[in-house]
């Protein structure tokens, strides 16, 4: 992994085109995806429907693309989201560290990871109602404990260093330091991190799509196509495949990019 | 000592912070709670009838003291659906995610002992380096999509009888087990990885070369003790994240645990079956999370101090 000071920027940077390639996919859809009987009931893979119809008769390819699309875009916004309020919190309770403010931190972070995220985010979007704004909501608020931890750990390494030391003695403001000096450094490890984290927040907003609490249908999400598809598994392979085969194509393009050019 | 009760103390006030959350979501809820359990078509009467029953009339205070009173006694009231307690239901499945997240760590732990092995000739060290990111880079749906897709129709063993003592059971949670284990193998051997990497340039390791030590000798007596701490943090830190998956996996695979019991729950919308669920297996996490901790000062001295 290399160190420069522009790695953050790479990763923003990666996030960002990954986020607006996901949301021109639905460009590329040869059919409306939600259009019922646009082909046969349960149509097998060819020419003209790529990856078959499903059980109405929509067009699989299609509603992958707009799937993915959705779920590109609810997990990166919920990850930017998170990154935000974990940097902000994370410096904070570097800041502070040992004291109060990073005690409240550690109970809190320790505390939302002995709640099993998925089960904490089903019991209230259940209450709540599904929805993809919900799920967004939820999901921002249990994934930020993890950059914060990361941003924390790099702000108490920092803040011994010589150049910090330096800055203080040039007669710098502790929130100058913090804002202009010390948070930018730290960032890139928060920004690094997330984009390995982003996998696993994928695969909990598939997950959720899973348990029928993401997108409603008849609007496609990658999780609800998978658990639908399984009824069908033996009759029309297909149905599941596709899905779980972009869900890789998404996942293994993140990690080609974390590992390579970051 | 002095710590270990400190320590005790603070995942007692996380747990005490689960039960109270639970009892918060679900007493703020939006939605009239009652009205959820009978669906639209119950008329007002019946509905406030059911609102007595489960003492919403009440104050807020009076609810909390009701709910803890019943938690104490392990009562965690009855489900909306069948109207059954909930307790023994959760307590019986999750014998069986447990026994699942047994096997799949069993699993894993084989593949970090081949991978720590791999570590010794550069070929099989490379080979390791591509499983690892194949397997992180597959979700637990495409890895349990190609299980049930290929190897599922030719397995012999497809229903649980729930007796543990019989094989057949654990023949059963294997494919699940394997799916499952995936992600965590990989994430692991990643760690696996890079920590002997950065070992293999400390100076003890070259002692113990130029001590005339085999390359096997040097492996597991002085290379391997000092990556297990990041092992297990990063196992650790995958604990929350490992459990969706293992829903995941248990519905695929149609594994009697808690992930088909929550899906079931979320599909009736079943208010005590979920705040049975989030309090149980919070509590099993926090357990686990109590062991990880108990593991670190046997395997760093550094810690005990």
């Amino acid at each position: 992994m290399r160190t420069d000071v522009h790695r953050g920027k790479r990763v923003a940077l990666a996030l960002t085109a990954a986020a607006v390639a996901c949301a021109a996919l639905p460009l590329l859809a040869p059919f409306d995806p939600l259009v019922v009987g646009i082909g046969p009931r349960l149509g097998t893979p060819g020419a003209f429907h790529w990856f078959g119809t499903d059980e109405l008769g929509r067009d699989v390819l299609s509603r992958v693309l707009y799937g993915t699309a959705a779920t590109v875009s609810i997990s990166v916004t919920a990850l930017f989201s998170s990154l935000a309020i974990g940097v902000v919190a994370g410096a904070l309770a570097g800041y502070y560290y040992e004291r109060w403010p990073d005690r409240i931190f550690l109970w809190v972070t320790d505390f939302l990871a002995a709640i099993p995220f998925i089960i904490l985010i089903a019991s209230v979007l259940s209450l709540w109602g599904p929805g993809l704004i919900h799920a967004y909501i939820v999901l921002t608020t249990v994934i930020w404990a993890s950059p914060a931890r990361v941003m924390r750990a790099e702000v108490i390494q920092t803040l011994p260093r010589e150049w910090v030391m330096a800055d203080r003695v040039a007669g710098l403001s502790d929130w100058r330091i913090m804002t202009r000096k010390v948070m930018p450094q730290c960032m890139n490890s928060a920004m690094t991190f997330s984009l390995a984290y982003l996998p696993d927040v994928i695969a909990l907003e598939a997950g959720l799509s899973f348990l029928g609490l993401g997108l409603q249908p008849p609007q496609p999400g990658l999780g609800k196509m998978i658990f639908d598809g399984m009824a069908n598994i033996t009759s029309a392979w297909w149905l599941m495949a596709a899905p779980a085969a972009a869900l890789f194509l998404v996942v293994l393009a993140i990690r080609f990019v974390a590992d390579s050019w970051i | 000592m002095r710590f270990v009760i400190d320590r005790l103390i603070y995942v007692l006030t996380l747990w005490l912070g689960v039960i109270l959350t639970a009892f918060v979501i679900f007493q703020l809820a939006p939605n009239d709670p009652a009205r959820i359990a009978l669906g639209p078509n119950a008329s007002q009467q019946q509905v406030e009838a059911f609102r007595t029953e489960l003492g919403l009339e009440k104050s807020l205070g009076e609810r909390l003291t009701r709910y803890g009173k019943e938690l104490a006694q392990g009562d965690f009231g009855r489900s909306f659906g069948d109207r059954r307690p909930v307790a023994p239901e959760v307590l019986k499945r999750i014998q069986t995610t447990v026994a699942l997240a047994l096997l799949s760590t069993i699993f894993t732990l084989s593949y970090l002992v081949a991978c720590i092995m791999a570590q010794l000739r550069e070929e099989t060290r490379l080979f390791t380096s591509v499983m690892n990111f194949l397997l992180t880079a597959m979700p637990t749906m495409f890895s349990g999509i190609l299980v049930i897709l290929f190897v599922s129709q030719y397995y012999p063993y497809s229903y649980l009888t729930g007796s543990w003592i019989r094989i057949d059971d654990w023949l059963f949670l294997i494919p699940a087990a394997l799916v499952l284990a995936f992600y965590p193998m990989g994430i692991l051997g990643i760690i696996v990885e890079d920590e002997i990497g950065r070992v293999n340039r400390l100076g003890f390791v070259r002692a113990a070369q130029a001590r005339g030590q085999g390359p096997v000798n040097v492996l597991w007596r002085h290379k391997v003790p000092n990556i297990m701490v990041p092992i297990l943090a990063t196992f650790a830190n995958q604990l929350p994240l490992l459990l969706t998956s293992t829903f995941v996996v248990e519905i695929m695979f149609s594994v009697p645990g808690i992930g088909t019991l929550l899906l079931k729950s979320v599909l009736d919308r079943d208010l005590p079956m979920l705040q049975g669920i989030l309090i149980v297996s919070a509590s099993f996490t926090l357990l686990i999370t109590l062991a990880v901790e108990a593991i670190y000062p046997l395997i760093d001295p550094r810690v005990r101090q």
